[in-house]
């Protein structure tokens, strides 16, 4: 600051308060808790996302009555489509040009978004716990293997999804997010046979690996995509 | 959950209230006011977003109180600075400032006496960076040109 700006400075000096100490030790802010602050941003999830999420649920619950040992297969098919609506949804703002809106609001985009993954995830959380063990029960591979088969399309999916609707926004990201969807459903239908398949179900140290990788990816893009939302704030 | 230090931002706003209402206790009544408001109301905010709600809600309860009852000058108990060497040139700037437009007036005091970050005060008027750095020029340089009218600057 140069002379000129600290005379601007102490021109606008104020009397002191009289009863700066007194409130401030009256004052409680209301805290909101992190539970509470999930619990209303639960209602912002649109009702598709949460029939899509029962639908699965159902379908997994279902799927040893009607197909038996093609079951792990068909879960890991299912994955895919549950990681869409986990990015689909987390990226809905940039979807319909909402961002700069939803900025506006009470609470900060970031959190908001952030708050959206948590609950999106846990959910997804609690389907990938009831689909592993309806999988390793009906196949002929080990726990640990099965386990791999339905995380696996789950993270992948959800890592180049996140990427693209960083990298294409609006509608065309979404329909590119399908797309990739479909492509690693049907990867993992054809896994169903070994001949098809293109990573083969038997090596598991390959697996293990693309997993790896897809999480880390996956953690990568959500948090690269709750950074950047600090940018759209600029504007001529 | 508050992302700012209310001590400091208590003094901030109050200063910012008194200088729309040239009333010392009512500006402390409204600096509370705005601060009872934020409370009430938001919580997971960014510093940022903070800092621009609590003016923009001490912005709206001083034009509502201005409304009801039109202030005069600043308060006769009002002490002025501290340092008796500037009083002159504190008068011949307040004096100069007084002529500046309320919004011009307004921005000097976010910029240079509260300390608030040229990204702030974009946000707190939901205009870009470079619109708050053309404006604040402009204040400064009409701040000056009211100074020299009264040749108070060059002692400056």
């Amino acid at each position: 600051m140069n002379r000129f700006e600290d005379e601007i400075k102490a021109a606008f000096e104020a009397p002191k308060p009289k009863r700066k100490e007194e409130f401030i030790n009256l004052i409680k802010p209301s805290k909101m808790s992190v539970g509470r602050f999930l619990l209303s941003q639960m209602g912002y999830i649109r009702k598709s996302t949460w029939i899509v999420f029962a639908l699965i649920l159902i379908c997994i619950i279902l799927a040893p009555f009607v197909l038996d040992y093609a079951t792990l297969w068909f879960i890991s098919a299912l994955m895919p489509i549950l990681a869409m609506s986990l990015v689909t949804e987390s990226a809905r703002s940039e979807r319909y040009n909402m961002a700069e809106m939803e900025a506006a609001t009470r609470f900060s985009l970031r959190s908001v978004i952030m708050a959206r993954m948590a609950i999106l995830g846990g959910i997804n959380l609690i389907a990938i716990l009831i689909a592993a063990p309806i999988g390793i029960k009906y196949c002929s591979f080990n726990s640990f293997s099965s386990g791999l088969f339905v995380v696996t399309p789950f993270f992948i999916t959800s890592s180049i999804g996140l990427s693209i609707v960083r990298k294409i926004k609006g509608q065309a990201g979404f329909y590119a997010v399908m797309a990739e969807t479909f492509v690693v459903s049907m990867l993992m239908l054809l896994n169903k046979n070994s001949a098809l398949g293109i990573v083969p179900p038997e090596s598991v140290r390959l697996w293990s690996i693309v997993t790896v990788v897809a999480i880390v990816a996956t953690i990568k893009q959500g948090i690269g995509m709750i950074n950047n939302l600090e940018d759209i704030t600029w504007s001529w | 959950m508050a992302s700012f230090d209310i001590k400091e931002q208590y003094d901030k706003i109050y200063r910012y209230c008194y200088f729309k209402l040239s009333d010392r206790d009512l500006a402390e009544d409204i600096t509370q006011e705005t601060f009872l408001k934020y409370y009430e109301h938001y919580d997971f905010m960014s510093e940022t977003k903070s800092l621009k709600y609590l003016y923009t809600i001490a912005g709206n309860l001083c034009i509502d109180e201005y409304r009801r009852t039109k202030p005069t000058n600043l308060d006769e108990d009002y002490e002025g600075p501290i340092h008796e060497d500037r009083v002159v040139e504190n008068v011949s700037i307040r004096n100069a400032l007084s002529k500046l437009t309320d919004e011009e007036r307004e921005i000097l005091l976010l910029r240079y006496a509260n300390d608030v970050q040229v990204s702030v005060i974009g946000k707190i008027y939901g205009i870009s960076r470079f619109a708050v750095r053309r404006k604040i020029m402009a204040a400064k340089e009409n701040l000056e040109k009211e100074l020299r009218k009264e040749g108070a600057y060059e002692q400056i």
